[in-house]
């Protein structure tokens, strides 16, 4: 396959150098371990994650989840006075 | 009661009271707690009463003491949490490292995966809740911290039209919350990280009130944790049960890092945005975000100096 690093034999451990000829400001910061996620440990950093082990090669973009619970309210909380629209601290 | 000339104590005399010497009260009083003690009772009180109310500083525990103020602590652990297996460590910092954190607010869609993940690691209180993270959505477009909100429940994140922003302790290394504790129960260790002896809090919250993140927790009431729900790996400045009265907060998961592990929330994060490592090591992920990306810290004019920063893509 001719990627623009040259033409390469793609592997199943190949996919950051296909998907980074053309998303190439991700491919920059994955090298750089910004892009991405490292588990493990911060002192030894150990092996990345590769593009199709977190997006799903068809249908890359992150799917919506759904939130945990939030936090329990205080006694007496109302919402701010942004979303009241100001009728708390108009007088 | 009176004192008169001679400087004796004079209790005068009424139909319910009769005078008391000094000398008989305090034989009284040394037979009442010997009897309260008893001989069954004395190595109970000796585990958990003395050596817990006379414990000194962590600071200044040192070798035996430290060992046998840690195995008391864990005896404590156990039994109020009907477990045999809570571990107290107090491993010290590792030389030439100073922890940093790096959030990515492009990545962030505020499904508070950290924040759970953060309560089990740490040991929160269940009820009354405690959560050390605080997940602000944010209009877009803005970071006017009035607009933001932090009891969004949608079905869905991330939602149109807001960004997230996960605000927990910066471990700044100008700490307000560290100068204004008037007993020296917190203080900033030599890789960065802010801690509290929860022995030496007396729950004045002066700190709370000190923080502009809003990162200090307090323990109003006995936290509740389900008994199969503690994490038994615990450090001593960290995420060991915490009782009734004391103040709490993030510590970069002590427990782990200086283990060389990464902090919870970093593992939970399903989407990378969270980034952590030694601002010492050039080649740390968090160095390389410093030194790529446009970062900022939130309340700079604060002059607080965070190790948490924030940056886009």
């Amino acid at each position: 396959m001719t990627v623009y690093e040259g033409t390469v034999r793609i592997g199943f451990n190949g996919s950051p150098v296909l998907c980074g000829s053309c998303h190439g400001p991700q491919y920059r910061d994955w090298k750089a371990r910004i892009h991405g996620k490292t588990t493990g440990s911060w002192e030894t950093l150990g092996p990345r994650w590769l593009c199709v082990e977190c997006h799903d090669p068809h249908s890359p973009r992150f799917k919506p989840l759904k939130p945990e619970a939030a936090p329990v309210k205080p006694k007496g909380w109302k919402p701010a006075r942004i979303e009241t629209g100001g009728d708390d601290h108009e007088r | 009661m009176s004192v008169d000339r001679s400087g004796e104590i004079r209790i005068p005399k009424t139909v319910d009271s009769v005078p008391v010497d000094r000398r008989k009260f305090l034989g009284f009083l040394v037979a009442t707690t010997a009897g309260m003690l008893g001989p069954g009772a004395v190595d109970e009180a000796e585990a958990f009463g003395f050596d817990k109310f006379f414990q000194k500083h962590f600071t200044e525990l040192k070798g035996k003491k430290l060992e046998e103020a840690l195995r008391r602590i864990e005896k404590e652990a156990d039994q109020k949490f009907d477990r045999t297996d809570i571990t107290v460590a107090a491993d010290p910092p590792i030389p030439g490292v100073r922890y940093g954190y790096a959030l990515n607010l492009t990545r962030c869609i505020g499904c508070r995966r950290c924040v759970k993940a953060c309560v089990k690691e740490n040991n929160q209180s269940r009820d009354p809740e405690i959560e050390y993270i605080r997940v602000l959505k944010m209009p877009q477009g803005t970071n006017d911290l009035d607009q933001s909100e932090h009891y969004y429940e949608p079905e869905t994140v991330p939602e149109e039209g807001f960004y997230y922003m996960p605000v927990q302790c910066h471990q700044c290394s100008n700490p307000p919350c560290v100068r204004v504790c008037p007993v020296e129960a917190t203080w900033r260790e030599p890789d960065g990280i802010v801690v509290i002896d929860y022995n030496w809090c007396i729950g004045c919250r002066y700190c709370e009130a000190a923080c502009p993140y809003w990162a200090r927790r307090f323990n109003f009431a006995e936290p509740k944790i389900p008994s199969d729900e503690i994490n038994p790996v615990t450090h001593y400045l960290g995420n060991r049960p915490r009782p009734k009265g004391v103040m709490e907060k993030c510590t970069f998961c002590i427990q782990r890092v200086r283990k060389g592990l990464m902090p919870a929330c970093h593992d939970a994060c399903p989407t990378g945005a969270r980034k952590f490592g030694n601002l010492a090591d050039p080649e740390s992920e968090v160095r390389q975000v410093l030194e790529t990306k446009r970062v900022f810290v939130l309340k700079e004019e604060a002059g607080t100096h965070p190790n948490f920063y924030y940056f886009f893509d």
